[in-house]
C-alpha cells in the first residue's frame, strides 16, 4: 500500500498556482519535498491533510480519500509537524501531555516523556520562552508519541542545530524500519534530505519537476565541466541545466546521453535541483 | 473535544487568574447587579481563548489532528457555557455564605432572577461567538464593544424591571421560556459558527 497517492492536484490563489501534482509515497519510505520559498510545499502538505480546499485532483492518505469521513479517524495515525503553528504560548510540555492524552487514543505518555528527556525539553517552561528549535523539538515529540504510521513534517529541521538535526534524522530512519511507517519531509536543507530520503520530489513554482528515487537521480545525472567548444559536442537533450562562465561551461547532464569521452562527475541532489530550477542561466 | 477544552481551561487558568478572582469576588458582593455583572462578564473569557489560539495559529495545528471543524467550534461554546453556568453555581454558593453572616436565606426569587441572568448571558455568548469566529478577535473586538454597550443597556433595563416582571403570574413561565430561548439561540448560533468556520478554509 502507498502511504500517500496524489493525482492531478491543483490549487489556485490570486498570485500562485499549484499545478497538476502527481506524487506517490510508498509505505516504508522517506520522501523529501524540496523547493524554493513559495514553491508550493506547504500548500501541498495542507492539501494532503485536507486543511485547505483543493480545486481539482485526488488525494489518498493511508488508503483513504482525504475528504472521506474515515479520514478524520485516520488522522490518529498521522503525526504532523508544521513550520508555523504551535500550542498557545502560555502552556508548557506538561499541559501538552494532558491535551494530547485526550486527543489521541494511542497517546503514549511514557514515550512523550522519553522524547522530552532526549530533546532536553523542560516540563514546566512556557512556550513563549522556548526557542524556535525547542518548539520544533516539542512538535516532533508530539508527532512521534501517538504511534503514527505516517509522519508529515513541514520544514521541521530548519532552525535546529546540526547535532539535533542529525539525531532527528536518525529517529526518522528508525521510524521507517517498520515497513508500514512512512515519512514525508519538506525541507530547504537538501543535505538532510540527501542523507535519509528514499525519494525526492522537487516542486518549482507550483509544478512538480520530478518525483524519483534518490539513488536513481544520482545515477541518472552528472556534472560536466568543459570549454565552450567541447560543450557543443554534448547533445542538447542531455543537458538539463548549464552555467556559462568565462572559463567554460558547467552543466548538469543525463549520464547515458553523453559520450564516454567526456568526464562526468557525480552530481549531488542539491546540484540537480539547482541546475534544473535555473535551467540555462 | 475534551483535549480542546483542557487546552482552553489551562490557558485561561494561567492567564486570567486575577480576572477569575475578580469575578469570584463580585459574586460575594451584596445586591444583584454585581452578581449579574459577574455572570455577564464571564462571557468575555472565550474571546481570550480564541485570541491565544490565533496568536499561536492553533487552528492550523488542530486541522492536522483528529478534530472536525464542529469539534473546534463547539469546544468554544462548551467552554463559554460551562463558565457561565459555573459562575451561576458559584454565585449561589457565595450568596449562601453571605447569607450566613447576614442571616438571610436564598429565596425563590433569587434563583429565578439568577436563572434569567444565566439565560441572558448564554444568549450574549451565542451572539458573540459567531462574530469572533468569522472576523477573529482583532476585528471582532470592535463589533463586540458596540454589542456590549447594547448589552449593558439591556442588562440594566432587565435588572430594573425583573422584580416587577416576576410579580406577574404569567411571567412565572419566564425561566422555562428564557431557557428554551437560550437553547434555540445557542443551537442556531453554533450551526452558524460551524458554517462560518468551514467557510474560512482557504
Amino acid at each position: 500500500m502507498n502511504a500517500i497517492e496524489i493525482k492531478g492536484l491543483c490549487k489556485s490563489y490570486n498570485d500562485f498556482k499549484l499545478d497538476n501534482i502527481d506524487l506517490v509515497l510508498p509505505s516504508g519510505c522517506i520522501m523529501g519535498l524540496v523547493g524554493e520559498n513559495g514553491a508550493g510545499k506547504s500548500t501541498t502538505i495542507k492539501l494532503i491533510m485536507d486543511a485547505i480546499k483543493r480545486d481539482a485532483g485526488e488525494v489518498l492518505v493511508l488508503g483513504a480519500d482525504n475528504r472521506s469521513r474515515e479520514f478524520l479517524s485516520l488522522k490518529e495515525d498521522i503525526g504532523v509537524v508544521l513550520d508555523e503553528a504551535y500550542f498557545p504560548e502560555v502552556l508548557n510540555a506538561r499541559n501538552v501531555n494532558s491535551i494530547m492524552k485526550n486527543t489521541y487514543k494511542n497517546w503514549n505518555e511514557k514515550q512523550f516523556s522519553e522524547f522530552l528527556t532526549r530533546f532536553s525539553l523542560p516540563l514546566k517552561k512556557q512556550f513563549k520562552d522556548y526557542s524556535r528549535g525547542m518548539k520544533m523539538k516539542l512538535a516532533m515529540a508530539v508527532a512521534l508519541s501517538h504511534d503514527p504510521k505516517l509522519l508529515i513534517l513541514d520544514e521541521a529541521t530548519s532552525g535546529l542545530d546540526p547535532m539535533v538535526r542529525d539525531e532527528i534524522l536518525d529517529i526518522f530512519n528508525d521510524f521507517t524500519r517498520d515497513e508500514n511507517h512512512s515519512v514525508l519531509l519538506s525541507s530547504h536543507i537538501v543535505s538532510d534530505l540527501e542523507k535519509i530520503c528514499d525519494y525526492i520530489a522537487f516542486i518549482h513554482r507550483g509544478k512538480l519537476l520530478f518525483c524519483k528515487e534518490k539513488d536513481r537521480l544520482l545515477e541518472e545525472y552528472g556534472i560536466v565541466r568543459m570549454t565552450k567548444a567541447d560543450f557543443e559536442g554534448v547533445p542538447e537533450e542531455a543537458v538539463k541545466g548549464k552555467k556559462v562562465t568565462g572559463f567554460g561551461v558547467e552543466a548538469l547532464v543525463l549520464r547515458d546521453s553523453v559520450s564516454s569521452a567526456f568526464t562526468v562527475e557525480r552530481a549531488g541532489i542539491e546540484d540537480i535541483i539547482l541546475y534544473i530550477a535555473k535551467g540555462d542561466k | 473535544m475534551k483535549g480542546l477544552l483542557i487546552k482552553d481551561f489551562d490557558t485561561i487558568l494561567k492567564q486570567l487568574r486575577i480576572y477569575l478572582v475578580l469575578i469570584a469576588v463580585m459574586t460575594f458582593l451584596p445586591g444583584f447587579s454585581m452578581l449579574t455583572f459577574a455572570v455577564v462578564y464571564v462571557t468575555m473569557i472565550p474571546m481570550t481563548a480564541i485570541a491565544y489560539d490565533e496568536r499561536s495559529k492553533w487552528d492550523k495545528l488542530a486541522a492536522m489532528m483528529p478534530y472536525s471543524a464542529a469539534d473546534v467550534v463547539l469546544s468554544k461554546y462548551v467552554l463559554g457555557f460551562l463558565l457561565v453556568l459555573g459562575t451561576g453555581v458559584f454565585a449561589c454558593f457565595a450568596q449562601a455564605v453571605v447569607g450566613i453572616f447576614t442571616h438571610t436565606a436564598l429565596t425563590g426569587t433569587f434563583f429565578t432572577k439568577l436563572a434569567l441572568v444565566i439565560c441572558f448571558a448564554l444568549v450574549i455568548e451565542s451572539i458573540e461567538l459567531p462574530v469572533l469566529i468569522r472576523f477573529g478577535v482583532e476585528k471582532g473586538r470592535l463589533l463586540m464593544i458596540l454589542f456590549m454597550v447594547l448589552v449593558g443597556v439591556g442588562g440594566a433595563t432587565l435588572i430594573e424591571n425583573i422584580t416587577e416582571l416576576l410579580k406577574s403570574t404569567e411571567v412565572r413561565m419566564a425561566v422555562p421560556l428564557a431557557a428554551l430561548g437560550a437553547a434555540v439561540v445557542g443551537a442556531l448560533s453554533a450551526l452558524a459558527s460551524i458554517g462560518l468556520y468551514k467557510s474560512k478554509k482557504e
